[in-house]
């Protein structure tokens, strides 16, 4: 006989009435648990978020070209031919 | 409350004839008679001016030493010094009555071009700052904070590639760590991470400032091998360039 203080600790998340109704039809579809279904779905949006979000990272860091005018623009929220309109900023001090 | 005194990129140019600086150097700082003057003037929030009766649409006060004479208009807690020029011999007072006249012809324009017209008998509104003086000042403002975040960024790598532990900072209200792991596996790990809530272009500036690190391999990550992400924390990781990171630790801080 197993006993209860062997079993993985389980922890219970409110869902509406609507995504209750989505997960369980999907877990039949699928012939799967909800429980699985729940954790699998969790872990596939969270990569397909964050593959989104390091998108939008690497797009943002391909506007900065390593100079310190680039990265004064974008923290001034403003272009590189504004910035150069109003006296640039100085590289003296890059050595990247 | 002691004030600033600006000039015009305009003025700056065409009045004072002075070429426009690097943002890295504050308007309010450069060396010209007229701007020490006018700072000495209007740093006193509370001390009585002069003011430039010909100008009526816009309050413009006087500021005179040696040959030159300027004007200054207060905005809030910012003094801006935005017309300038120099006293010609026998002539004590016109550049004040050449700014009126031009004044004058510009209410003028203005009055033909739009409506409803002017009510007043000058129009200084072109003086004024504008967008390109916006622009400077937020240009001045970014060019403090890169130098800001590149110093703290610099630091915290340095610290960590020291002792293999995270070194944190408050920076711009948000907690910046970073941890930089050497040897692991021959590479050299580094991981960002930021609490609050930062714009990302802020995060870009600081990923980008981390030396030895390609742009395109920065990862996101949503947990941490021993704990969950806090609410508002997040995560970066690459692998540095172990040859930038000696050449950091070589620096002097």
């Amino acid at each position: 006989m197993t006993t209860a203080e062997h079993a993985p600790r389980q922890i219970a998340v409110k869902v509406s009435p609507d995504g209750d109704k989505l997960i369980t039809s999907g877990a039949h579809y699928l012939h799967m648990s909800k429980k699985d279904l729940v954790e699998a779905a969790v872990a596939f949006y969270l990569d397909a978020r964050r593959e989104e979000m390091q998108a939008g990272m690497r797009e943002l860091l391909s506007e900065l070209d390593g100079s310190r005018a680039s990265r004064v623009a974008m923290l001034a929220g403003m272009t590189r031919a504004e910035l150069e309109s109003v006296g640039g900023a100085d590289e003296d001090d890059e050595d990247d | 409350m002691a004030r600033q005194v600006r000039p015009t990129l305009r003025c700056l140019r065409e009045d004072l004839g002075l070429p426009v600086p690097r943002a890295d150097v504050p308007l309010d700082e450069i060396p010209h008679p007229l701007l020490a003057k006018a700072a000495e003037r209007f740093a006193d929030g509370q001390a009585g001016h002069e003011r430039i009766r010909a100008i009526d649409d816009q309050v413009l006060f006087k500021v005179k030493i040696q040959r030159w004479r300027g004007a200054v208009w207060v905005d809030d807690d910012l003094a801006w010094l935005v017309a300038a020029g120099q006293r010609e011999d026998g002539s004590p007072e016109d550049f004040y009555a050449a700014l009126a006249a031009r004044s004058n012809a510009a209410r003028a324009r203005y009055n033909a071009e739009r409506t409803p017209p002017l009510a007043s008998t000058a129009y200084s509104g072109y003086l004024l700052p504008g967008h390109e003086d916006d622009l400077r000042w937020r240009a001045e403002a970014a060019a403090r904070t890169e130098r800001r975040f590149r110093t703290t960024v610099r630091n915290l790598v340095r610290q960590s590639l020291l002792d293999g532990h995270e070194h944190a900072v408050m920076l711009e209200g948000a907690a910046l760590g970073i941890q930089v792991l050497a040897d692991q596996g021959h590479e050299t790990y580094v991981a960002i991470r930021i609490i609050g809530s930062v714009p990302r272009r802020l995060v870009a500036i600081i990923l980008s400032l981390i030396p030895g690190c390609q742009a395109d391999a920065w990862m996101s990550d949503y947990a941490m091998p021993e704990r969950a992400v806090a609410p508002e924390e997040q995560i970066w990781s690459n692998i540095m360039d172990p040859a930038a990171a000696a050449k950091l630790l070589d620096e002097q801080p």
